[in-house]
Order: structure tokens, then sequence, then C-alpha cells
């Protein structure tokens, strides 16, 4: 035995075969050559039609990734514009209105009006009716009947007056004007009328003073008519102050230009709110979901010519769906109420059996004698492809509760990424493929169509996520190639996949 | 190896001189191929591995060491290493041939000498494939079983189970008879 090896590792290391039938020489020297001179390997063009789907998936995503958190970025500083804005114009009528001095009213140093001291005041009783007239408060002549209406009119301490004033000079002035009318009780009430006279621009200038000789319970104070001579004294009471503002606008008195201003600015908040409202509803729904699943393939070959007959029912035969799988991902896009588009990509692997067996009759010699028996063959081999397939799906959803239901139907672009496998030949012979790089001489093609539907089940775990569960099933259809001479090549897939879907926007 | 090769037509090789690429390709052909024929489980690929066997070799011939290993066996275990990729692919959930024989070949230890190299291949690919792929590795290669066991991704053990069960069936098919029996028809 030992010296049986030795002489058998010696022919072995000296081994060459000259005889190569399954070798073509040439060939294999071309083959090499531009194998050795191409110094990137180029890859096969169908590859990258491969890359291209995942290219433009990504960019989607990238897109209305961006996309949705720049518009919630611009709606939130859009809002808080909108409630600075709000703010700032509260504040500036704030300041304004702290600013503007009250006129006709002495301002101390601090810009705080100054009151008319209690001791005067005492001395003043309302005995009639008040009356407003206008004071030019830079004329001696007013002061000195000022002096003399203090001497002629008293106020009651006790009175306690609320009134209501209500001054208009001239029914065509437009200019503000504000009467101020001051209590014991610090009532305050403001009336405004917005009267303009541009002859009466020295008449706005003065103060209106109220003479009245008693003013009990509530009183209505109308101011005198427009008359620029009438110049009545107007006794200040120390319960009463009235004072009528001319066109600049004391804000902080004027609650109701005051809730004007605050009506237009919410007026303002409400038009906003419900434009970016509008907006949210405007955003289409969009979901991207992972998927995985299993299948079947039946394969089958057709043909009507009776040369083929054979060929096509051996094949069809030996040919046995087996388990295959594949995952994916795709993005679906609401387009109206129910219907949405679904596109994606999706790896498959699919495998078949084929089966073939073959007798044949033999003999051997065993010395002199010849002996005759049958041979048996039994071929059982696992045919492999798989391809990457972008679907192009229309689909109807219906929502019940926290389930959703529905189906997708359409086409799907198949891109063949290899194939390996055993079948017969034109002359009933296994053959295996591919026979060479050459597609034709493999039983499918680079890129083929397949039709498409796919009901599913959706069940909603959380606000944006949701699992699927979804049968599978497509109509592959080869075409007719040359490796089958011409025979009509079809496949029908049959699975079924889970998924789970995360809503983008909503 | 019978032929041999010079030092000069692998420097030539190096700067990528066609013509002595072409000499080299040449030169090594029938001792690839008959690597080919031991190792590769699924013929039909032999021309496949071959043109892999020789872009790996071109592509990676300015890593040859010569003080390493002799240029034979840099080149085998190229050859080899391209083989066991392509059985890999092949082998793995794929087809089971269940050929059934009705006759064991035998052969006389002393008829090798007057046996073809084609005929000495194709008693030896009678050989159970796994046996014969660890009998080749580890007799005619020269590798380790440890090694083995790295290259064919199996445990050690089985390695030298194989191996065992290789001789086994050398043993069965030697006789000590004279008569010589070359009484095998193969299905071509």
């Amino acid at each position: 035995m030992n010296d049986f090896l030795n002489k058998l590792k010696a022919r072995i290391n000296n081994l060459e075969l000259s005889n190569h039938t399954e070798v073509n020489e040439d060939a294999l020297w071309n083959s090499i050559q531009v194998g050795i001179t191409e110094d990137v390997k180029v890859e096969n063009p169908r590859n990258f039609l491969l890359y291209v789907p995942f290219l433009l998936a990504t960019l989607f995503l990238i897109g209305f990734t961006g996309l949705y958190f720049k518009n919630n970025k611009v709606s939130n500083e859009q809002q808080k514009n909108v409630s600075l804005n709000q703010q700032n114009s509260i504040d500036d009528l704030m300041k304004k209105s702290n600013s503007t001095p009250i006129p006709g009213v002495e301002m101390n140093d601090l810009d705080q009006p100054i009151l008319t001291p209690k001791d005067e005041l005492d001395q003043f009783t309302f005995n009639s009716s008040v009356e407003l007239s206008k004071r030019n408060n830079s004329s001696p002549e007013n002061n000195s009947k000022k002096s003399a209406v203090n001497s002629h009119s008293t106020i009651s301490k006790n009175s306690t007056v609320r009134n209501k004033v209500i001054a208009t000079q001239d029914n065509n002035n437009k200019d503000l004007q504000k009467i101020i009318v001051l209590s014991n009780n610090s009532v305050v009430e403001i009336e405004n009328k917005i009267t303009t006279d541009q002859n009466n621009e020295e008449l706005q200038q003065d103060n209106v003073e109220i003479n009245s000789s008693a003013l009990t319970g509530d009183n209505e104070i109308i101011a005198g008519q427009n008359n620029e001579e009438s110049q009545k004294d107007i006794i200040p009471s120390n319960h009463l102050a009235i004072e009528i503002a001319n066109e600049r606008l004391m804000v902080s008195m004027i609650p109701s230009v005051f809730s004007n201003l605050d009506q237009n600015q919410s007026r303002k908040s409400l038009d906003l709110e419900r434009y970016f409202t509008m907006k949210e509803k405007e955003k289409r729904k969009i979901s991207l979901g992972l998927f995985t699943g299993v299948h079947l393939l039946h394969s089958n070959l057709a043909s009507n010519s009776a040369d083929d007959q054979i060929r096509k029912n051996l094949v069809n035969a030996g040919l046995k769906p087996q388990l295959g799988c594949s995952a994916g991902a795709e993005i679906t896009i609401q387009l109206f109420k129910n219907l949405n588009l679904t596109s994606g990509i999706e790896y498959v692997k699919s495998v078949e059996q084929f089966n073939y067996s073959t007798k044949w009759d033999t003999t051997f010699q065993n010395g002199q004698n010849t002996i005759n028996q049958s041979s048996e063959r039994i071929v059982k081999h696992y045919n492999r492809h798989s391809f990457f397939s972008v679907p192009v799906l229309l689909g109807m959803e219906f929502q019940k509760g926290k389930f959703e239901f529905g189906a997708n139907i359409g086409v799907g672009f198949n891109f063949i990424r290899s194939q390996r496998g055993r079948t017969l030949d034109n002359n009933l012979d296994l053959t295996d493929f591919p026979l060479s790089e050459n597609s034709n001489l493999s039983p499918r093609p680079d890129f083929y169509l397949s039709y498409q539907i796919r009901p599913y089940l959706s069940y909603q775990l959380k606000k944006n996520l949701k699992i699927q569960l979804r049968p599978d099933f497509r109509i592959q259809n080869y075409g007719k190639l040359e490796f089958y001479n011409n025979m009509k090549f079809s496949s029908i897939l049959t699975g079924v996949q889970t998924a789970i879907v995360f809503d983008l926007f909503k | 190896m019978k032929v041999e090769v010079s030092l000069n037509l692998i420097l030539s090789c190096l700067d990528k001189n066609p013509k002595a690429q072409k000499e080299l390709y040449q030169k090594l052909l029938p001792t690839m191929m008959a690597i080919c024929r031991r190792y590769l489980w699924n013929k039909n690929e032999t021309q496949d591995v071959l043109q892999e066997s020789f872009i790996s070799l071109f592509k990676s011939l300015k890593q040859y060491d010569i003080n390493k290993a002799s240029f034979k066996t840099w080149v085998s275990r190229i050859t080899i290493n391209v083989c066991l990729a392509f059985n890999k692919g092949s082998t793995k959930n794929s087809s089971t041939e269940l050929i059934i024989n009705l006759h064991e070949p035998s052969i006389n230890p002393n008829s090798l000498d007057s046996m073809s190299d084609e005929e000495i291949i194709k008693y030896l690919e009678q050989m159970p494939f796994p046996y014969f792929q660890i009998f080749n590795l580890f007799f005619f290669d020269g590798f380790t079983h440890r090694e083995i066991s790295e290259m064919l991704d199996i445990k050690v053990s089985l390695s030298r189970k194989r191996l065992a069960r290789a001789k086994e069936w050398l043993n069965k098919t030697i006789t000590d008879k004279n008569e010589f029996c070359k009484n095998y028809i193969f299905k071509q």
C-alpha cells in the first residue's frame, strides 16, 4: 500500500493534462487578457441600475425629512414671531401711553399729574348742574375767574359722584377726545369720541372745566357746545376732576382702545393659526416600510410547437417549487383620501428543485465474461436565482379603529442578479446554466416585468408605527428566450410578507 | 511540474509583456488543468476556474516571493483556492447525484506505470468526492489537517476521518491479483 501511494504521489505531482476537451484555449486566453489589462474591473452595467433605485429612495427620504424639519422650524419661528410682535405692540403702546402727558394738567418732575390740593377742593360745592367750559390756561383773565369761581362754588364733601361725561365739541370733529372722571371712589370711566376740527385746534388744547353748584348721584355732564368764545369758570372738585384729552392718546387709560388693539392682535394670531392648521392638513401622509417574507415559485414552460413538447413536459415535470425568501424597503405616499402609491426595492432569492432521472443499458467485462446490466441516474438539483425588484403599486386602504386593510396592485421591474442551475437542453441532455456570460443562454433574462397584487392587513401599535401582514401574488413573465428554443417561460410567485411601517408625516 | 519557468519569464510578465504572459499561460495550463480535474467538483466550471486562477496569478505576480515557496507551489495554491471557492458555491444545498455503481473498479498497483495521466485521474475520480478532496490536499499538496479544516471550514477530526476513509477506499480498490481490470464504462 505504501509503495502504491508513493508511486501515486510521484505521478500526481508531475501530472499534466494536455488533452483538455473542457477548455477552449484561445477563448480562455482572450478572456484572461481582458481580465488582466483592465485596471478596474468593469461592473456589469445592470449592477448600476440596481443601485439607482437605492440612491433615489435615499435621496427621497433625505429630502422629505429635511423639508419636514424645516417646515416645523419655520412654523415654530413664525408662531414665536407672532406672539413676540403682539407683545411688542402692547409694550410699545404702554410706553407711549406712559410718556404721553395729560393735556391741561400740570405735571411734576416725575411726569406725574399734579392733583388739585385737598384744601382747595373742600371749598367747592356743586350746587347746580355742572357745565363744561373751556378755559385758556395761559390767560390771566382765566386765572382770576378761577378764583372767583372758587369763592362761589362749593362741593359737598360727602357727595359721591359718579359721572358719565360725554363731550362732543362738534359733530364734525373727528379728533379723539377723552374725558377722565375721577371721583372719591376712584371710579374711572372713560368715554371716547373721535372728533376732528381743524378750526378747533385752539379749543382742543384747552381744558374743559366743570362748573357745578351741586352734584349728587349720577349726572350727565354734557360739554358745552362748540363755542370758542365761551369762557366759563370751571370748579374742579376734590372728588372730581374731569379732563378732556386732545388727539394724543393715553393708552393706559383707554381700555376700549387697548381692547381694540388686543382684538386686532388676537385676530391676527387666529388667522395665522388657521393658516398653519390648513398647512398641516395639506401635508401628505408618507410611510416607510421594512418587510421580509417567504415565497414559492411555480415555473412553467409553454409551447405550441410539436418539436418542443417532450422537452417542455420533462422540464415542467422536473421543476418543483422550494421556499425562497425576500426582504426590502418601500415608501408609500398618500395621493387622495384612500388612495396611495407605493414603491421601493426588494431583494428576492428564489429556489427550485430540478428532478430528472434516466436509465440506460450497459455491459461490462469481468475477465472473459461479458455481463449486461442497466444503470440509472437520478438527478436532484437546486436551481437558484436572485433578483432585485422595484415595484410601482397603486393601493386602496380603509381604516377601522386600529386596523387598516387594503390592497396594492401594479407592476414590478425586476433585475436578475444571478442564476445558476441545471436543466435539459434541446437534445434532452442535462446541462448547467449559465453556459456563459451571454445572457441569451440562461433561462431568465436580465430584466423582466412582473404583475403584482398584494392585499394587506395592518394593526396600529403606536401613533406612527404599525405592523402589516400581507400575502403576495405575482406573475413573472420571462418571455421567449433562445435558451428554451423560444418557448414561453413564466413563473407564479406566491408568498407571505410581514412589514413594519413608520408614518413619517401624518 | 515538468516544464520549468524561468525567472526572466516571470520578470517579463511583471513588465506586462503580452508575449511573455501568453508563454507563461501555455506553460502553466496543463498543470493547472490537472489541479482543476482533481479539485473541482463541477467539471463544467473548469474554464471559469482557470480564467479566475490565471487572472489572480497575473495580478498578484508581483507579490510572489521566491524565498518563501517554489513557483509551482505558489501557482498550485492559487488554483486550489479558486477551486475550493467554486466548490463552495456549487456544493452548498445543490446537487445530490445518486449514481448507482454496479461495479467497483479495481487497480493493480503495479500497473500505475503503464497508466496514462488521464487514466489515473479517472481512477481517482471514482473516490467519493469529499474523501478525494481531503486526500488531494493532504497527500498530494502537503496541507496539514488544521490548514485543511480552515480551508474547507470543517473540523480537524472530520478531516482526519475523511482521509482515513480515502485510504480505505484505495485499499479496497487495489488488488494483488496479476489480473488487471480496466472494465468499467463511463457514461459520457
